[in-house]
């Protein structure tokens, strides 16, 4: 099996953020909501992330015929939601561990 | 009738740059235009905007893109374009105001940085050579222009390695910075 890197907050939020399509200051502002407040995305920060998500195919442009004026909106793909998964997993499996930790504290 | 300032500076550090037009922001004066070294300052009574400068990507299609990505998402103001810097401001209330969140992509600026130094040393010691020859087969006075050059070829040398030296401080930090 491939052996993953891990997915910065940014990658994660922004990937999470895209299940349904968003354009930049709409994932801007969804992301600071989630994260109350401790995630504030730049615009250069998204822009780059933006750009390296669609190369890698996990996220795609979600065009829409009307109106061409209209934001670039983007929306996630079956391969992005595999690596958003993929994430979670290793992140549970983590969490699931740190309970040793606190058994520790407690003796 | 708006008050204007002039001010004569030298910058090759973005960061101090930076740093200086926020101050002047603080004290109420607004960079409005800058060229060669002249920058002009507008004024208003309270700190209106925070200043960033950025590096465009060289692609032209790409450079519009994002120019255009920051206005509309991030609701970011283009005070000036220059070579492949841009200087940009948002008003001070529509929150703050950060290019770069996170350690990875502002590693990717100072890197940016550190090539077009890298690249702009090379240039100068180039033409430090082509001019150098016929200053010593002709006229020594000419020396003095290949001399000015690797002077300022010496400078962008310093400044890739200033950026290159930012980047490594952000790698030793464990944690990102938001």
């Amino acid at each position: 099996m491939e052996r993953m890197q891990p997915l910065t907050d940014a990658l994660f939020y922004v990937l999470l953020a895209l299940r349904q399509p968003k354009h930049g200051y709409g994932i801007i502002q969804e992301v600071q909501e989630l994260t109350n407040g401790r995630l504030v995305l730049g615009a250069g920060t998204l822009y780059g992330a933006l750009k390296m998500l669609e190369e890698r195919g996990w996220i795609s442009l979600y065009s829409q015929q009307n109106d061409s004026r209209k934001k670039k909106e983007y929306l996630i793909t079956e391969e992005g939601r595999r690596a958003f998964f993929a994430e979670c997993d290793r992140l549970t499996e983590m969490l699931n561990n740190s309970h040793l930790m606190r058994e520790e504290e407690a003796e | 009738m708006k008050e204007k300032l002039v001010r004569w500076k030298f910058y090759f550090d973005k960061d101090k740059e930076e740093q200086w037009l926020n101050e002047m922001a603080d004290k109420g004066w607004n960079m409005k235009k800058n060229c060669l070294g002249i920058y002009i300052f507008e004024h208003s009574d309270k700190r209106q905007y925070t200043y960033r400068i950025d590096i465009l990507p060289e692609d032209e299609q790409e450079k519009e893109e994002y120019l255009t990505f920051l206005k509309e998402e991030g609701d970011i103001e283009i005070v000036q374009q220059r070579l492949f810097w841009v200087v940009l401001r948002k008003l001070s209330d529509k929150g703050v105001f950060e290019l770069y969140s996170d350690a990875e992509s502002k590693k990717q600026q100072y890197r940016k940085m550190e090539q077009i130094f890298y690249v702009l040393s090379g240039v100068c010691f180039f033409f430090m050579f082509f001019t150098a020859i016929p200053a010593v087969k002709k006229d020594h006075a000419l020396i003095i222009l290949p001399m000015f050059l690797a002077v300022l070829g010496v400078i962008m040398l310093k400044q890739a390695r200033k950026n290159s030296q930012k980047r490594k401080k952000l790698e030793q930090c464990a944690a990102d910075l938001f």
